[in-house]
């Protein structure tokens, strides 16, 4: 099968691509994915780690409160395998926390989060690396998600359902003839050719490259890139996710990730999202307000600091209040083909891709609606379904079972099964 | 740069010298300042001061929304009638300068403070103008830290 023209064209192999065409492959059209690197190599695969239970964003944004809290039940149902259900804890640490108490519980009724209120002690009890003049504890649903196994885990299935995930081909122009895109060109940086497609619908889903792609049809984007980071420490200090009770702010999340401790975030404006500098002052600043959440941070080491780059986007077609918000889809009166999506998190990639789904569905005429929400991914059974694979990739890959290694071996078999799903991709593609 | 000016008035209960004196007074102004995380007494005119910017819920990323600056606050100039304040250091990844200028004068047995500030904001926080009203957001926080200072000196 040689697949030139699908019905649909995903720019950029983050979260939010790979659930689009996850989406629309399920609804039975042709999709192509296209990722100018390879999959999760963007923001996608730097976030912190945390599936939002949307107790975060209760007092500031209480609809993506409601959307994060149901992504985050979805997410662990369908990928049980790439996520850890640690629980959070919401601290108050000082007076200013405390004040905040009751906004935040009024909040979660509100929004209808699952929460407990955890006596002190108690809370000690279950994590002792917590402040010791901990004033007040809050437990939500908070989950931890490994990005990478979720992403290849949507890639694989997606390719399953009929979709191409293509990396190392990056989108350099967009033809338009009368008033939609009729072509887009790729320089395909595998065998270094340039190629052509020609879909019906283009959906851009670059997170903050969105505006170079867009650019290409001569739409303006006025995009100011912040940069978050993240650190990481070489031991895991507690069981659950451990914020700060506070307003949304910089350096108020500890996560376990593994046997590691990630403290974020940062919130730096730059001017590149290529070019990212971490600055000691961030690593040092993250220390400071992680310790006063877990004071043992200051014991543990540093084993090296990440950053992510999120866009704050103004296009064409998105008013302010839209803007604002977590994230917005926005179909282009002209090119009449083209949809786009700015903003979102990692917990609600899955939601954007449905909405994305939604819209080019409608284009494309049909009524189907979106199944993503009851689909198992690929991966929960992933020692027991290696077929994909070539036998010396399956032997390697299933060896991992019943190894020493066997739950640290899942990232690297879900990376053997996506290179062969990518491999295979360029085949059916005749790019190989 | 973007410079911004602001200006103001208000009245305080407590006589003009005892109001300068507190207001000369690092260790005692930094604890009327809203929202400050960390601070650091380097001399009698100097302190490094951490404190939260609440730049509002506008801002399209909840990260952006509350950040905390790290910034130097040195006294300029103290008088019996005047104070000069200069903060300088960053925010968000920006440079960040306010001179701030306040006179006093005796009112009903009380004082009459007299402010006005400049603002110097660095090319990178200057951009969050494309996205926001940040002249109104810089006089909200010009507002809300005149309020501390007046509840702390009532």
């Amino acid at each position: 099968m040689v697949v030139k023209n699908p019905d649909v064209v995903v720019i950029g192999g983050g979260v939010n691509g790979l659930f689009a065409t996850l989406d629309l492959s399920l609804r039975g059209f042709q999709v192509m994915l296209l990722e100018r690197s390879v999959i999760g190599s963007g923001a996608s695969g730097r976030m912190h780690g945390l599936l939002h239970s949307g107790a975060r964003y209760v007092a500031t944004d209480p609809k993506a409160a409601v959307e994060c809290a149901e992504e985050n039940r979805i997410i662990a149902g369908i990928a049980p395998h790439a996520v850890e259900d640690t629980g959070g804890y919401y601290v108050a640490v000082d007076k200013d926390d405390e004040e905040y108490v009751e906004q935040f519980i009024k909040g979660l009724r509100a929004v209808n989060i699952n929460y407990r209120e955890v006596n002190p002690e108690d809370a000690l009890r279950e994590e002792p690396n917590l402040n010791p003049e901990v004033k007040a504890v809050v437990e939500v649903p908070d989950k931890v998600v490994f990005a990478k196994d979720l992403m290849f885990s949507v890639a694989v299935s997606a390719y399953r359902e009929g979709a191409l995930i293509i990396q190392g081909a990056e989108v350099v122009g967009l033809n338009v003839s009368g008033d939609s895109i009729n072509e887009v060109v790729v320089k395909d940086h595998v065998a270094g050719d340039v190629r052509r497609i020609r879909p019906r619908i283009i959906v851009v889903t670059a997170g903050p490259w969105t505006y170079r792609v867009v650019k290409m049809v001569n739409i303006d984007v006025d995009m100011m890139p912040t940069m978050g980071v993240m650190v990481v420490y070489n031991r895991r200090l507690t069981r659950r996710v451990i914020n700060r009770m506070r307003m949304p702010s910089d350096g108020d999340i500890l996560l376990p990730y593994a046997s590691s401790s990630i403290v974020g975030t940062t919130a730096v404006i730059v001017d590149d999202p290529d070019n990212l500098t971490i600055s000691d002052d961030d690593v040092n600043f993250l220390a400071s307000e992680g310790s006063r959440m877990v004071p043992a941070l200051r014991k543990v080491s540093v084993v090296r600091a990440y950053a992510s780059v999120r866009p704050l986007i103004k296009m064409p077609g998105v008013n302010a209040r839209e803007a604002a918000r977590d994230f917005a889809i926005i179909k282009h009166e002209k090119p009449s083909n083209l949809v786009s999506v700015i903003g979102g998190k990692f917990t609600t990639g899955r939601l954007v891709g449905e909405r994305l789904s939604d819209e080019v569905s409608g284009l494309l005429g049909s009524s189907k609606g979106s199944m993503t929400r009851d689909h198992p991914l690929f991966g929960a059974n992933l020692y027991d379904d290696l077929r994909e694979l070539d036998n010396p990739l399956r032997s390697l890959a299933s060896d991992f079972k019943g190894s020493i290694d066997e739950e640290r071996g899942r990232a690297a078999a879900l990376t053997l099964l996506l290179s062969e799903v990518a491999k295979n991709s360029r085949r059916l593609m005749g790019w190989s | 740069m973007v410079n911004l000016h602001y200006g103001g008035s208000f009245n305080l209960t407590k006589p003009q010298r005892e109001v300068a004196g507190a207001l000369s007074n690092l260790g005692l102004i930094i604890k009327c300042i809203p929202n400050v995380t960390d601070y650091e007494l380097i001399s009698e005119s100097k302190a490094r001061v951490k404190f939260r910017v609440d730049l509002g819920d506008e801002v399209p990323v909840a990260e952006l929304r509350r950040v905390t600056s790290d910034t130097v606050i040195e006294v300029i100039e103290a008088s019996g009638n005047g104070v000069k304040l200069r903060v300088s250091g960053r925010a968000a990844g920006s440079s960040i300068e306010v001179n701030l200028s306040i006179i006093i004068e005796p009112s009903d047995g009380g004082s009459r403070i007299n402010w006005s500030a400049d603002a110097s904001l660095g090319r990178l926080l200057q951009m969050m103008s494309r996205f926001i009203n940040i002249d109104s957001m810089v006089e909200r926080i010009a507002n809300d830290t005149v309020n501390g200072i007046v509840k702390c000196l009532s």
